[in-house]
């Protein structure tokens, strides 16, 4: 079974300049994932638009390690960039989604429970992120025939999940040596 | 490294199993088809779909789009938008499929004849 990502946090009160500095490190992180993943060729396959979701490792990490307001806060710059490129529309988009993923993704890791691995969680967060964002668009431009694409936003949820959970998984001793957690003396594990 | 944890790959299946039999359920009718175009979220236009000959439609709005029809299908033929998404998804011809431009804030969506989803303006 998966390790928990960190114990403890990184907390605000631990020391600031290093918690300070790690959230502009993730957020820098979260910024590049989302340009890098709007220069892939898409797959233009049912749905148009389904994205890789490659911001949400680092959504998820710092659902983990930073907590659920440090992670508001990523969320909140990601989707500002994204917005100022490619328009206001996307922002309130990926605003949205990336704020009721990333809540469930520390609602889960807060409750420590030992059923959902990273991947479980890594997959209910990109679930969560393209329904949401269905449910807004369907909602702000009046269709309800939208809903229509729920069970193929599940599946490549889950699928996209699982891609950007497997990517966390391997790249996670890397995001570790980002910050070292100066209470227990211990590398974050 | 073991990747998935057991509940995991049940939580995954599941989900996977769920929506694919509801894609199943949710079939495609024949029949008559029509075509519903929404601008900034209200119905402007019914087309049915089975009876239409090849026409285009143009928009004018902040964005402005074209929208054609053919036998049976109907796509966004040209649009202003910076991403073009509404263009890339292609023709669309089933009940249940959609094609929307964000920026423009015009969407088609096709229904069927007895579509149960609740229209907002019934004819």
């Amino acid at each position: 079974m998966d390790t928990p990502i960190s114990k403890p946090y990184i907390s605000f009160s631990d020391s600031k300049p290093r918690f300070i500095a790690l959230l502009g490190l993730l957020t820098a992180q979260a910024i590049a994932l989302s340009i890098l993943e709007a220069l892939l060729p898409q797959l233009p396959g049912l749905v148009p638009g389904v994205k890789l979701g490659l911001s949400n490792i680092v959504t998820m990490y710092s659902a983990s390690v930073l907590g659920v307001i440090p992670t508001f806060f990523i969320v909140l710059v990601k989707s500002a960039v994204s917005g100022s490129l490619r328009g206001g529309m996307y922002f309130i988009l990926s605003l949205t989604g990336g704020l009721v993923s990333s809540l469930a993704m520390s609602i889960l890791f807060k409750l420590k429970q030992e059923k959902l691995g990273l991947m479980g969680i890594s997959i209910i967060g990109s679930l969560l992120h393209n329904l949401t964002q269905l449910g807004l668009v369907a909602l702000l431009l009046n269709i309800p025939g939208l809903l229509y694409y729920i069970p193929v936003l599940v599946i490549s949820g889950v699928v996209m999940g699982s891609v950007t959970g497997l990517i966390f998984k391997c790249t996670l001793p890397l995001l570790n040596k980002q910050g070292v957690c100066i209470r227990s003396r211990r590398e974050v594990r | 490294m073991r990747f998935f944890g057991r509940w995991d790959i049940i939580l995954a299946l599941g989900l996977i199993i769920i929506s694919a039999a509801t894609l199943f359920l949710i079939n495609a009718n024949s029949g008559k088809t029509i075509a519903v175009i929404s601008i900034d979220g209200s119905q402007t236009e019914r087309i049915n779909l089975t009876a239409v000959k090849n026409r285009t439609i143009p928009i004018n709005g902040a964005v402005p789009v074209v929208i054609e029809t053919d036998n049976g299908r109907i796509r966004f033929l040209s649009a202003e938008c910076p991403d073009k998404l509404c263009v890339r998804t292609g023709w669309i011809s089933k009940a249940g499929q959609t094609a929307v431009c964000l920026p423009a804030r015009v969407s088609i969506t096709i229904t069927g004849a007895d579509d149960k989803l609740p229209d907002i303006i019934t004819e």
